[in-house]
C-alpha cells in the first residue's frame, strides 16, 4: 500500500496529491511526510499490529499518517473527531489501542483517560505530547523498506473501520493489506481514474467511501481536492470551479444539498468527468435532473459496504438511464448474487438478499467470532440489503433485512440510541427507525411507549433533552412519537417493518424535530 | 428582541443542538463553526431551517456562505441584514 504512494511519488514527484485551500502537497512530498511520520511511530515504540486511534480531519495531515502508518505496520483506526469521549473510549478499550494521533479539537476526548504511549497532537505543543506538525515538517525521511512483505498479507488487519450494527455497540471491521489493494483496483478499473484528474474530496477519510477515495487517488497518481466546508455550498462550488476539479464523489444528501440548494445545475461544468453516488439510494428524481441537466458527466451510481472495504457493486454510466434505480452488478474481482432463504439465486421479481465473495471481504468482526460467522457463511459476505434481479442480472435494492439507519452520511444502529432512550425514567419501551428524507437521507424517528405514571405536560420534550445530553448530535431522534404499544411477534419481538408503515402525518401527536422548529405539535 | 436577542439566540440553538457535553459558554461568537468541528455540511441545513423558522424568511441558496453562516457572529449580521432588526454590539 505504501509502495504505491512511492510509485507514484517516482512517476511525477512534483505532481499536486493533495489540494486544501491555497495549500498544495505534491506526491514527492506527500511520500516524504509519509516517511517521517512512519520514522517517528517506529522510534515511539510502535509495533507491527499495534492499534493506532486517529482522530483528524480531512487534510494532508491525515493522508500523511494513514500512509506513515501502513508502512510502519501500526493498525490504523480512523474516528470521526467530532465523536464523543465515551464512543472513542469503547473503541480503544475495544481494540486495546496502544498509540493516538489526534487533532487539537478531539485532544480534550482522550486527554482525561488515556493511558497509552505520548498522544501524536496535530495542535498546540503540550507538555507529554508528540508535535505531528513538525514530525511531519522535519529533516530527510529514512528509506522505508516497502519490497515485499514477510507477512501474510491475507489475514493481518491493516485498517479497522468502525461500523454501528442493528444490535450492540458498533463493531470494528478488519481489513487486511490485501481486502485493500483488491477493492482499490477494483475501483480504478471501472472509475478510470488517471493522473489527470482532480475529484473534490468532501467525504470524510475516516469513514470506507472517504477511504476508497483517497486510496484509489494515490493509486492512480490523481489529485485530491480537499474541501471540508461543503456546507457551505457555495463556496465549494467554487472551489470546485476555481481548481477545475474533474471528479465528484458524494452520498445521496449531498446530491440534495447540490440539486436543492445550490445552482449547480444550471451552471456550466466544462471539467467535470465524472460523478459518483454510495452510502445509500440517489433518488430516481435526482439521478434524471442530474442526467438532463449535464448528460456528458458520467454518473457512476455504486453500492457497498464496509464490510466489503467500500465498494461491491457498480452501475456502467451508459446503463444509468435504461436502468435506472439499479446498482448494477458486481465490480471487478467480486461476484455478487441475489438469493433466496434456499441459497439459490432468486428468479428475476422475486427478493432475496445481496451476498458478495472476492478478495475485497473482511477478515471479520474484531473480538466478535459470533457476529462474523453470521456474516461470512462459506466465504461470502452476507449483506442483508434485500433485491431483487431483472432479466440481463442487474441488481435493484428493495429494502434491508438489516435497520441501520442511513442518515446525513452517518451509519447508525438504531439499538444504540433504543438503550439510551430506555434509560429515561419515563419510557417503558421503543423502537427506531429511518424515515425517508430529502436532505439526510433518512431521519430518526423514534416510537416510544412512556409509562403510565409519567408526569403531565410533554414526556417527549423531557426526553429530548435527556437524549440530547447523552447522544451525539446526529443520533438524536429528529422525531418523537408517542404511542401505546409497539406490535410484536409472537415471540415478544418489535415488529420493525410493520413500524414503518405506523409513522403518522406530522400534524398527529408528534414531538417533531423540536431542534428545528423549537415547538410541539 | 434584548440584548441577548439574535446573538444569544443563535448561540442557544447551536450549543443545544450541536454542542452536547461541552461546557456552557464555550462558543465565542467569533468561533468559525465549521472549522471548530461545531457544525457539518447536515448541521448548516439544519441551522438554516431553524433560522427560516425562527426568523421567518428564506435563506436563499446563493446565501449560503461562511460570510453569513460562518460564525455566531456573521450569522447575527445576516439576520439582522434580511430582518432590518439591529443586533446588539
Amino acid at each position: 500500500m505504501y509502495r504505491a504512494l512511492v510509485e507514484s511519488a517516482s512517476r511525477a514527484p512534483e505532481h499536486a496529491a493533495l489540494i486544501m485551500e491555497d495549500r498544495e502537497v505534491s506526491f514527492r512530498d506527500f511520500a516524504e511526510m509519509s516517511g517521517r511520520a512512519a520514522a517517528a511511530f517506529v522510534d515511539s515504540g510502535m509495533k507491527r499490529g499495534d492499534r493506532v486511534l486517529v482522530l483528524l480531519a480531512n487534510g494532508p495531515e491525515y493522508a500523511a499518517v494513514f500512509f506513515g502508518l501502513l508502512a510502519a505496520g501500526g493498525v490504523i483506526v480512523p474516528l470521526n473527531p467530532n465523536n464523543t469521549p465515551d464512543s472513542v473510549q469503547y473503541v480503544a478499550r475495544n481494540c486495546q489501542a496502544r498509540f493516538a494521533v489526534v487533532g487539537e479539537r478531539a485532544y480534550p476526548h482522550i486527554a482525561e483517560w488515556w493511558r497509552g504511549a505520548p498522544v501524536f497532537l496535530d495542535g498546540t505543543a503540550r507538555h507529554g505530547c508528540l508535535p505531528l506538525a513538525q514530525i511531519l515538517a522535519a529533516g530527510t525521511p529514512p528509506p522505508i523498506d516497502a519490497g515485499q512483505p514477510s507477512f501474510d498479507e491475507s489475514r493481518e488487519p491493516a485498517l479497522l473501520l468502525y461500523t454501528s450494527g442493528t444490535t450492540g455497540m458498533p463493531k470494528g471491521v478488519m481489513l487486511s493489506r490485501e481486502n485493500i489493494s483488491a477493492n482499490t483496483k477494483s475501483i480504478l478499473q471501472y472509475l478510470r481514474l488517471n493522473p489527470s484528474d482532480r475529484t473534490l474530496a468532501i467525504l470524510p477519510f475516516y469513514y470506507s467511501y472517504g477511504n476508497s477515495l483517497l486510496l484509489t487517488h494515490v493509486f492512480a497518481g490523481a489529485t485530491l481536492v480537499i474541501e471540508n466546508g461543503f456546507a457551505y455550498i457555495n463556496k465549494a462550488l467554487s472551489v470546485m470551479r476555481d481548481r477545475r476539479v474533474t471528479g465528484f464523489s458524494g452520498v445521496p444528501s449531498h446530491y440534495a444539498m447540490l440539486i436543492g440548494r445550490s445552482a449547480f445545475l444550471e451552471s456550466d461544468w466544462p471539467h467535470l468527468r465524472y460523478m459518483t453516488c454510495a452510502g445509500g439510494p440517489l433518488p430516481v428524481a435526482h439521478i434524471q435532473k442530474i442526467r438532463r441537466a449535464l448528460p456528458r458527466v458520467e454518473l457512476h451510481i455504486m453500492y457497498g459496504q464496509t464490510e466489503g472495504t467500500a465498494r461491491l457493486s457498480t452501475l456502467d454510466p451508459s446503463l444509468v438511464d435504461r436502468k435506472v434505480g439499479s446498482i448494477g452488478r458486481g465490480i471487478p474481482g467480486v461476484e455478487l448474487r441475489v438469493v433466496g432463504k434456499d441459497g439459490r439465486d432468486v428468479q428475476p421479481g422475486e427478493i432475496g438478499e445481496i451476498i458478495a465473495r472476492g478478495k475485497n471481504i473482511m477478515i471479520g468482526y474484531l473480538g466478535d467470532p459470533g457476529e462474523t460467522a453470521e456474516i461470512l457463511r462459506d466465504g461470502w459476505l452476507h449483506t442483508g440489503d434485500m433485491a431483487t434481479v431483472d432479466g440481463d442480472g442487474f441488481v435493484f435494492i428493495r429494502g434491508r433485512e438489516k435497520e441501520i439507519i442511513k442518515s446525513g452520511g452517518y451509519r447508525i444502529g438504531p439499538q444504540q440510541i433504543e438503550d439510551v432512550i430506555l434509560q429515561h425514567q419515563w419510557v417503558q419501551e421503543c423502537c427506531v427507525i429511518g424515515t425517508p428524507d430529502e436532505i439526510l437521507g433518512e431521519k430518526i424517528l423514534a416510537f416510544v411507549v412512556f409509562r403510565p405514571k409519567a408526569e403531565p405536560g410533554a414526556p417527549e420534550e423531557d426526553l429530548l433533552d435527556f437524549l440530547r445530553g447523552r447522544l451525539p448530535a446526529y443520533m438524536v431522534p429528529a422525531r418523537i412519537v408517542t404511542i401505546d404499544a409497539l406490535p410484536k411477534t409472537e415471540s415478544g419481538k418489535v415488529k420493525r417493518q410493520a413500524m414503518r408503515g405506523m409513522v403518522p402525518p406530522v400534524a398527529s401527536r408528534t414531538y417533531d424535530d423540536m431542534s428545528l422548529r423549537g415547538r410541539i405539535e | 428582541m434584548g440584548s441577548d436577542g439574535i446573538r444569544g439566540k443563535i448561540r442557544d440553538y447551536i450549543q443545544d443542538r450541536f454542542m452536547i457535553g461541552k461546557p456552557l459558554n464555550s462558543l465565542k461568537d467569533n468561533d468559525q463553526l465549521l472549522e471548530k468541528g461545531i457544525l457539518d455540511s447536515t448541521g448548516v441545513l439544519e441551522l438554516v431551517g431553524f433560522i427560516e423558522e425562527y426568523f421567518a424568511f428564506s435563506v436563499e441558496d446563493a446565501e449560503l456562505l461562511p460570510d453569513n453562516l460562518g460564525s455566531v457572529e456573521n450569522i447575527a449580521v445576516y439576520i439582522e441584514r434580511k430582518t432590518g432588526q439591529r443586533v446588539p454590539g
